[in-house]
């Protein structure tokens, strides 16, 4: 159903004359009954003529040039800006890549740094088969220094020792394999009673002490440096380490001292 | 009126036509033709006359630009003044914390003269001449800055028909409203526009 028009647009349409003929008739019927509905027409017309007055004023002169040059510059502009606009955000684009790559690289080495560090265990030192330190005391100081060194000469480890003499001391450093330690030590067995007193220190990768063993003698030291041998399975038995690596550990240190009791 | 818009219809369809083939003269001759009547409504729309210059000129290089997109189905005319009016309307409404800041600033300007002269014209029983009133400046200003106070859709529907002259269906083309959204919206319009006008006696 529709609205019956206020008496307010009514009014208003009836001074554009936009009322059909019964409206209007209406509309004059209203204004010579009822002085208010007569007064507020009046007032609307006021309004209305107050604004149509007002100055009609023109556009600048040069309206149709100054259009003209902004269409033969938007003609020309765009496809230059387009060019720049293009080269620009391909360079940007091409920096954003560059950029976003190099952070992806950056955060991925990190990540395979902590997982490397999380997985892979503690690097360990060359796996050496033994590491220790035999300290041996005499009064024979010089009997037992030639039964060392004949010792080294018959097991052919001249190559492998170094000899530090020092004032009533002798320091033997050996690094050789367990099998010519062994010999060696077995070498020594037949003099061990002339020593007065023989510790051994033994270097541990867990422990940062070494682990002491007093008045040890050489069959004793050649059980330290002899590995157990493992009960292998059918699978490990086919597994073989590599060449450089079982030589690692096979080899063995052993730092002799000999010094006087005097 | 009408046989003039209808005149102005057939000249504007060559117009259009000659444009559209980049016939830069009648390019020309289309802008020399509506360039006052587009500049006066947006003039007193937006008050300011370098933004309205401004705004005629946009909205002169939007027609040249879209000129191959208008299908006839308004008039050129309508269609014009309908790229005018929401250029203006878009402009006033990002601008409108300014304008009004700029009005209240005013406000106090507004001799016991022009009030006087306001009061006057308004409980007056004779209707002056138009051009009387375009003469009388204080009085105009207080019109400038009454409409001033409209809201922007009502200050549009007076605008075009009060200054334009426009028919309420060509405004409801223009402003792509109903006709009973014109008849409502432009009475709701004048009976605020009275009210601004008292308030300032």
């Amino acid at each position: 159903m529709k609205e019956k028009p206020d008496i307010n647009e009514l009014l208003s349409s009836f001074i554009d004359s936009e009322l059909s003929e019964r409206q209007k008739t209406e509309v004059q019927r209203l204004i010579a009954h009822d002085p208010e509905i007569a007064k507020r027409l009046q007032q609307l017309q006021k309004c209305r003529l107050l604004v149509a007055s007002l100055p009609y004023e023109l556009a600048p002169i040069d309206m149709a040039k100054q259009v003209e040059a902004v269409l033969e510059r938007k003609a020309l502009l765009p496809e230059q800006s387009l060019v720049v606009d293009e080269r620009k955000g391909a360079r940007h684009l091409m920096f954003r890549k560059v950029l976003t790559a190099a952070a992806m690289f950056v955060l991925a080495a990190i990540l395979a740094s902590v997982i490397y560090t999380i997985v892979t265990p503690e690097p360990t030192q060359i796996p050496m088969g033994f590491a220790g330190r035999l300290e041996l005391k005499t009064h024979n100081l010089s009997a037992i220094n030639s039964v060392i060194d004949k010792a080294i000469k018959n097991n052919g480890l001249t190559d492998s020792v170094t000899l530090k003499r020092q004032r009533g001391k002798n320091i033997y450093t050996l690094t050789c394999s367990r099998e010519n330690l062994t010999l060696f030590l077995a070498d020594l067995d037949n003099s061990w009673e002339k020593y007065d007193s023989a510790t051994l220190f033994i270097e541990t990768q867990t422990a940062q002490e070494p682990v002491v063993v007093n008045d040890v003698d050489a069959k004793q030291i050649i059980d330290v440096i002899t590995p157990p041998k493992p009960r292998l399975t059918g699978e490990e038995k086919t597994t073989q380490k590599p060449p450089t690596q079982t030589q690692e550990e096979k080899k063995v240190h052993l730092t002799i001292i000999v010094e006087s009791s005097e | 009126m009408q046989q003039e818009i209808a005149n102005i219809s057939i000249d504007d369809a060559i117009l259009v036509q000659q444009c559209r083939q980049g016939d830069s003269e009648a390019m020309e001759r289309l802008i020399r033709k509506y360039q006052n009547r587009i500049y006066n409504i947006i003039l007193k729309m937006c008050v300011n006359p370098d933004d309205a210059a401004e705004l005629t000129q946009e909205t002169f290089v939007k027609i040249i630009e879209n000129i191959n997109g208008f299908q006839g189905r308004s008039s050129f005319y309508t269609w014009a003044f309908r790229i005018a009016v929401n250029l203006t309307l878009n402009f006033c409404k990002k601008n409108v914390k300014v304008r009004l800041s700029s009005l209240d600033a005013q406000q106090d300007e507004h001799n016991e003269q022009a009030r006087q002269q306001l009061k006057d014209f308004l409980s007056d029983d004779s209707s002056p001449e138009p051009a009387a009133i375009a003469q009388n400046k204080e009085l105009c200003e207080l019109a400038i800055k009454a409409l001033m106070k409209l809201d922007e859709n009502q200050k549009a529907v007076v605008v075009l028909r009060d200054i334009e002259g426009m028919s309420y269906a060509q405004i409801s083309e223009v402003l792509d409203i109903e006709l009973g959204t014109v008849r409502s919206r432009l009475s709701r319009a004048r009976n605020n526009l009275r009210e601004i006008l008292e308030s300032l006696i």
